[in-house]
This record gives C-alpha cells, sequence and structure tokens, in this order.
C-alpha cells in the first residue's frame, strides 16, 4: 500500500540516517557560543509586529520633521518609472506637516478609484497612517507621497489630522509618554 | 506602591534556561539537515544553524510557549535559507540546473544493487541538486514539512516548491527502482 513517493520518502529518510560519513554536531560546543552571545542577544530588541513598525513611523516622523530635504534627496526606487509620472506633473507640494497622520475618506467605493497611487494609498490606510509609513510601504521617495497625498486631499479621498502639539509646538508629554510606552513594548 | 517594583527587565535566567533545553533536545536534528542542505559543507551548515539558533533567542520571549516542533521548524527554515544565500552567491561555480544530465548519469549506474552503494547514490543525487531544490527536498522528505510549510519557511511559492518536490521526485525514482531490486532486507 505504500504510495511512491512515500516510498521515495522513507529512502531518502533512511540514507540520511545512514549517511556512512556522518558528522557528527558538538551540541555542547554549540551550546557555549550561544551563552556567550546570549546578553547581547537578549539586549537586542524584537522587532516583529506591525504595531512595532506602527510605533517606529510615529517617532521617526517626529524626529525627522527637520530633516526633510535629506529624505527628499533619497535615492529613488529602482523602479524605472520616474517619480514626476506618479505626480502626473510638476511636483506642487501641499503644506502637510510630516508629522500628519493621513485618514482615507469614509465610504470611499476603491473601484471607483482609477488612480492606481491613490488606490495603493486608500489600501494601506486602513487607520490613521503616517506619510513616511506610506512612502516606505509604496517604496517611494517622501516628496513625492507628500504631493500624492496633496492630490488626494484635493479630489477629498483623503484628509490629514495633524499631530496634537502641544502650545509650545513641541509633543505633549501625553504623546512623548505614548511613544515611550509602545517602545517598551518592543 | 507600584512604582518601588523595579521596572528594569526581568531576569532572563528562566528565559534562558527554557532555550537551552530547546536547543539540547533539536541542535543536532537541524544541523544534520542543515549539511544535507549545505551539501556537506560543514562551515556554512555550522555557521547557519548557530545564526539561525541566534535568532531563536532573541525571538524566544515571544516563541517559548509555541511547541518544541514549531519551533524547531522556524530554527530549520532560517537556517535552511541562509545556506541558500551561500549557495546563491557560489552559483556562477555550482553545475547547471539540468535534470536529463542528471537522469542520464543515473542511468549509467544500473549495474548498482547493493544497498549500501544506493544510499550513498541518493545522498549523491541530492548533493548535486540546486542549492534551492536541495533545500526543499531534505526538508519536505528527511524533515517531514508540508509543501505549505516548507514555502513559508523558504519564502517560496507554493507551487514552486511542488514543482522542486516533483523534479526532485523523478530524480529519486531511479534510485528507488534499484534499492528495491536490490532487495530490502526489512
Amino acid at each position: 500500500m505504500t504510495e511512491p513517493h512515500d516510498a521515495i520518502r522513507e529512502l531518502v529518510q533512511r540514507a540520511h540516517d545512514e549517511d556512512p560519513d556522518r558528522i557528527e554536531f558538538d551540541t555542547e560546543a554549540g551550546l557555549s557560543e550561544i551563552r556567550s552571545r546570549a546578553p547581547d542577544l537578549l539586549q537586542q530588541p524584537v522587532v516583529d509586529t506591525n504595531e512595532v513598525r506602527w510605533a517606529g513611523f510615529q517617532l521617526s516622523a517626529l524626529q525627522l520633521s527637520r530633516d526633510i530635504v535629506t529624505l527628499e534627496a533619497r535615492p529613488e526606487s529602482e523602479t524605472l518609472v520616474r517619480p514626476y509620472t506618479r505626480t502626473a506633473g510638476p511636483v506642487r507640494p501641499h503644506d502637510i506637516p510630516v508629522e500628519a497622520l493621513v485618514t482615507i475618506a469614509e465610504h470611499v467605493d476603491l473601484s471607483t478609484v482609477r488612480v492606481p497611487e491613490f488606490r495603493r494609498i486608500c489600501e494601506i490606510c486602513t487607520r490613521p497612517t503616517a506619510m513616511m509609513e506610506i512612502a516606505a510601504t509604496l517604496g517611494m521617495p517622501y516628496g513625492i507621497v507628500r504631493v500624492i497625498i496633496g492630490d488626494m486631499i484635493d479630489s477629498r479621498l483623503a484628509a490629514v489630522t495633524p499631530l496634537r502639539l502641544g502650545k509650545d509646538g513641541r509633543p505633549t508629554l501625553e504623546l512623548m509618554t505614548n511613544v515611550l510606552d509602545h517602545l517598551r513594548d518592543l | 506602591m507600584t512604582q518601588m517594583e523595579s521596572p528594569g527587565p526581568p531576569s532572563s535566567a528562566p528565559l534562558v534556561e527554557s532555550y537551552e533545553a530547546f536547543y539540547r533536545a533539536t541542535a543536532d536534528r537541524t544541523f544534520r539537515a542543515v549539511l544535507r542542505i549545505a551539501a556537506g559543507d560543514r562551515d556554512v551548515a555550522q555557521d547557519a544553524t548557530q545564526e539561525a539558533y541566534c535568532q531563536m533567542l532573541r525571538l524566544w520571549s515571544l516563541r517559548r510557549n509555541r511547541s518544541i516542533e514549531d519551533n524547531r521548524k522556524y530554527v530549520l527554515g532560517i537556517a535552511s535559507k541562509k545556506v541558500i544565500d551561500v549557495f546563491r552567491g557560489r552559483r556562477k561555480l555550482t553545475e547547471l540546473d539540468d535534470e536529463m544530465e542528471v537522469c542520464a548519469e543515473d542511468a549509467q549506474l544500473a549495474a548498482v544493487l547493493d544497498r549500501a552503494t544506493v544510499i550513498k547514490t541518493v545522498l549523491e543525487v541530492i548533493v548535486r541538486q540546486p542549492a534551492q531544490r536541495r533545500a526543499v527536498a531534505v526538508l519536505f522528505f528527511i524533515e517531514d514539512l508540508t509543501d505549505e510549510e516548507v514555502a513559508s519557511a523558504l519564502t517560496m511559492n507554493r507551487s514552486t516548491v511542488r514543482t522542486h518536490i516533483q523534479r526532485a521526485r523523478s530524480v529519486l525514482k531511479l534510485q528507488l527502482d534499484q534499492y528495491e531490486q536490490g532487495g530490502e532486507g526489512v
């Protein structure tokens, strides 16, 4: 009743087990190497979930808000499509603060969104999303994404929520505690 | 007063202990499978195995409650990918992926009857496969992963995995026939 593939599996397993040139693994030596590296390894942050990505982008948006020039000068993605074709013309950046969160207008019917970039962004923004995160997900320069989102705002597809800043224009204690809490959770 | 409790990281002793138990229980078997994927290259196999276990240690706080089998497969997947990467770098030096050539070569071994030789030939056939197919074959035939598990472990398309399995089978089928002709004394 043995099916051919089962027989093959059996043969391969047997060959693997009966390998005449079998090399033994030194578990203890391996373990002592791992032990010596354990303190370093356990110190490293565990980056695995979407929540972590979310918190990270929020933080980077805060840190990088004064450094947009560098970000825009970032080499473009490897695609052959030039960025200005994506923005359908000259670059007219909207005055959107870098840390603003993008929200897609409610009841948007994706099938009516014809521009591929708009549609991708609608798909990404299932919750208020940082522009930097959208840029990273699309693999497009931040400056281009900013223009596209500006166009989306013009066509009433998207809206931006500025980050709640304190009176002095700096992040509020509440926001910073929030970011810190998320970082601790990592 | 909760604030009196130290906010420092919890002691890592029990964590490391449970990790070491996992290492002891699985490392040898993982290494042997990885060595097979690395076509017997001991250094590559050792490095890949250790690196994969290091990565696991990093994630251990998240994964320790999963089954040992689950975690073993996870480590195996990481290590296999590392081996494939090494061999990808060496691709120019490896044989062409020409199935017919392999079959023709095997057909010349028709005189082989003795079991030990067949086993050796099976292992040689595996060694001659391109690295990716070798990884698929080892994970599927020897380590009993399903095609779906192999696909996710190696970040490959499931149908690609199936194609690899199919090809590996057709090459191994010749060995199986000889093995059965040679009289299985079990």
